[in-house]
């Protein structure tokens, strides 16, 4: 360690020892009050009779050897608590006392400081005082502060309120505080995770049973161009139910009502076999009176047009009866083989299959 | 693809016209069977960010940027300019520690004995309980702060008193280099604590040591001291440093003997064994120095325990933000156990 350092004759060169042999240092060695002390009671030594040369002298350094006892500031005078008054602060009291008298002008002599030194060391050895009942609580309690502030010296010398760190290079190691940058952060309770999961659980579950509806049948939404919607609109126009662009009446509207929207497989006519506007069945009673339904057009063709292959008699047309693939088995055993051949048709040529039109 | 031009997921009256026909009119079932998912997802979608608002708090945390870390203060950037931290104090080094000169704490002691209170504040008292919190609204009622030495010293040490004591037991304290409650905010770093115990008991005379051990123990001898023969020994060495330079906990037992010799036994009242003041006294010191943790965010501003091991070096680096300042151009360095560079 650093005792190969030290050289018992330079001051200079030693260090700080444990506390309480720093405590020991500063209330018993050379130095000490305590010592200073006993070197002047020793000198003036009572023979029981306290008669002996310069025992009630005065000592005009008295008030400046006093301010240097140890804890005598302990007990700040006044404090009215008195169930916690300390036992053995008598050497205190003696002091508060002494500074009154002076104070008052009355002398201070050996005798005083006689009386000061024995309370103040008997409050380290018990039965000093003539008791022998006394603890050691005292002495425990005042060692116990006197290691405090050696602690506390020991820890805080190089702080920058202690005015003895006049070495700049000693400022040991720095600690620091900050706030940090403030970020929000979501706060999530039980209840509101299994709310939000079960929604967003059926959200998922609502567009995976989309996506299902949608790719279970056919979609020509990718051909749905300007050119599909003005063939609608021929279709519609050709059965004379809405008139093409300009003034519409209301009974055109009501007309309209009456017209399934549905595009989708129509019976073809025996008689014609010119464009698939034509073909049309006009059995327009049988649709849906609200004439709102969700159209399903299903043709990879362009539009209701007349199908290459189409041998059974059908095509794809407005106010189809039934939406393609319908689950309803009676229409199913004349529609699907129709569809089935008219996509074997169509992918058998490929994508460029050649529209008529 | 009408339904879809005429946005009846929208329309309300629509949709409930979907429902009532498709009750009636079983045939058209799956042409509705689109549109009503549809205006459920589309329902669905329109609570869920109002829902978000509502069951979803957002609370604020503290994190560490760059300008928060004054290790990097060496590198110049955005940073360096923008500091958010701030240095509250110092804290000794070990290595700093050794070479301390005895005669800083001595003249430090003497007059910080003479002057100390029972009743003053000390903030650099820490309880060795860290989450030990005192009544301190009573106290203060009955003329008693928590932060004083008559809390900690003398109605601790008051055995009668600790039965009246309004709250659970006082706990042992510590001293630390900064105030008490000293918390460091994003910053995770270690200060060193001292805390001492000290026990006193009478013994016989024959254990007071003839020869005081140690290579300097402190001696005292005192042969008339009001009637008195006094002898105090303190075995050790008074001038040497008695702590390793580690930061792990280390542990420090300091012994003290006083014995005084009634020499007023031979001359009169020999028969009245009160006026006999011959006593020896042993004082047993134990005193722990190690390391712990200031509080911070990341311990809810609750200082940690004593270490009883300094951090490994990964770990120091990983998740605390001790560093041993540079001097020069060399870089911050993380104090190790056993690290004992220094400015010198």
């Amino acid at each position: 360690m650093t005792s190969q350092d030290v050289n018992p004759s330079d001051k200079e060169t030693w260090r700080i020892p444990g506390p309480l042999m720093t405590t020991a240092l500063a209330l018993f060695a050379n130095g000490s009050w305590l010592n200073t002390a006993a070197e002047n009671v020793s000198n003036h030594s009572y023979n029981g009779t306290y008669q002996t040369g310069g025992y009630f002298d005065e000592i005009p350094s008295w008030q400046l050897f006093w301010r240097g006892l140890p804890f005598s500031n302990l007990w700040t005078p006044g404090n009215g608590y008195n169930e916690l008054e300390w036992k053995g602060r008598d050497f205190v009291s003696q002091c508060g006392y002494f500074e009154e008298r002076t104070f008052d002008d009355i002398r201070i002599t050996n005798h005083d400081l006689f009386e000061t030194t024995q309370q103040f060391f008997a409050a380290f050895a018990p039965g000093f005082n003539g008791g022998k009942n006394q603890t050691l609580d005292t002495a425990q309690s005042l060692l116990e502060i006197a290691i405090f502030v050696a602690n506390r010296a020991f820890v805080t010398w190089l702080s920058p309120d202690s005015s003895r760190n006049t070495l700049d290079i000693l400022d040991g190691r720095h600690i620091y505080t900050s706030p940090g940058a403030a970020v929000p952060k979501p706060v999530l309770s039980k209840s509101s995770i299994i709310i939000m999961s079960v929604l967003i659980g059926l959200q998922l579950l609502g567009l995976g049973y989309l996506i299902y509806y949608l790719y279970r049948v056919p979609s020509w939404s990718d051909q749905l161009d300007a050119m599909a919607m003005a063939r609608i609109g021929a279709s519609l126009h050709h059965r004379g139910v809405l008139p093409a662009i300009g003034p519409v009446s209301k009974q055109d509207l009501n007309a309209l009502q009456t017209v399934g929207g549905l595009i989708g497989i129509v019976e073809k006519s025996p008689r014609r076999d010119s464009s698939a506007s034509e073909s049309v069945l006009p059995d327009l009673a049988a649709t849906d009176g609200s004439a709102v339904e969700l159209q399903r057009l299903t043709s990879p063709e362009h539009g209701a047009s007349r199908v290459r292959h189409s041998v059974i008699g059908v095509e794809l047309g407005l106010d189809a009866p039934v939406p393609i693939l319908t689950t309803s088995q009676a229409h199913r055993s004349l529609y699907v083989p129709g569809m089935k051949r008219l996509w074997r048709g169509l992918f058998a040529s490929g994508k460029t299959t050649p529209i008529d039109d | 693809m009408f339904i879809l031009a005429d946005r009846g997921w929208t329309n309300v009256p629509l949709i409930w016209n979907s429902i009532r026909s498709r009750q009636k009119v079983q045939g058209r079932k799956s042409s509705v069977g689109f549109l009503l998912p549809a205006a459920c997802l589309v329902l669905i979608g329109a609570i869920q960010q109002p829902l978000y608002q509502i069951l979803v708090e957002v609370s604020q945390i503290s994190v560490a940027t760059c300008r928060d870390i004054p290790s990097w203060h060496h590198s110049a950037d955005d940073c360096t300019a923008h500091p958010r931290y701030e240095r509250i104090g110092n804290d000794v080094e070990p290595a700093q520690m050794a070479l301390a000169q005895h005669s800083i704490i001595r003249s430090r002691m003497t007059s910080e004995l003479t002057s100390i209170s029972v009743d003053e504040a000390q903030s650099h008292l820490w309880s060795v309980n860290t989450t030990f919190r005192p009544m301190t609204n009573y106290y203060a009622s009955i003329g008693v702060g928590t932060t004083s030495l008559r809390y900690w010293v003398f109605m601790r040490n008051d055995i009668s008193l600790q039965s009246k004591l309004v709250d659970e037991p006082i706990p042992d304290f510590f001293v630390a280099g900064l105030p008490a409650e000293t918390a460091t905010g994003v910053l995770r770093q270690h200060i060193m604590r001292l805390n001492s115990s000290i026990s006193c008991e009478e013994v016989d005379a024959g254990e007071f040591p003839s020869r005081c051990p140690g290579e300097q123990p402190l001696t005292v001898f005192w042969k008339r001291f009001l009637d008195t023969e006094v002898r105090i020994c303190v075995p050790g060495d008074y001038t040497a440093f008695p702590w390793s330079l580690r930061r792990s906990r280390q542990d420090l037992t300091e012994e003290m003997y006083i014995d005084v010799k009634d020499l007023s036994i031979s001359d009169q009242d020999t028969e009245d064994p009160t006026f006999n003041t011959s006593s020896t006294v042993r004082c047993t010191a134990t005193t722990t120095r190690g390391y712990f943790e200031l509080g911070n965010n990341w311990n809810n501003n609750t200082y940690g325990p004593l270490l009883e091991h300094w951090p490994k070096p990964a770990e120091m680096a990983e998740n605390f933000n001790d560093w041993t300042d540079s001097y020069g151009d060399c870089p911050d360095v993380i104090p190790s156990d056993m690290y004992v560079r220094w400015g010198i």
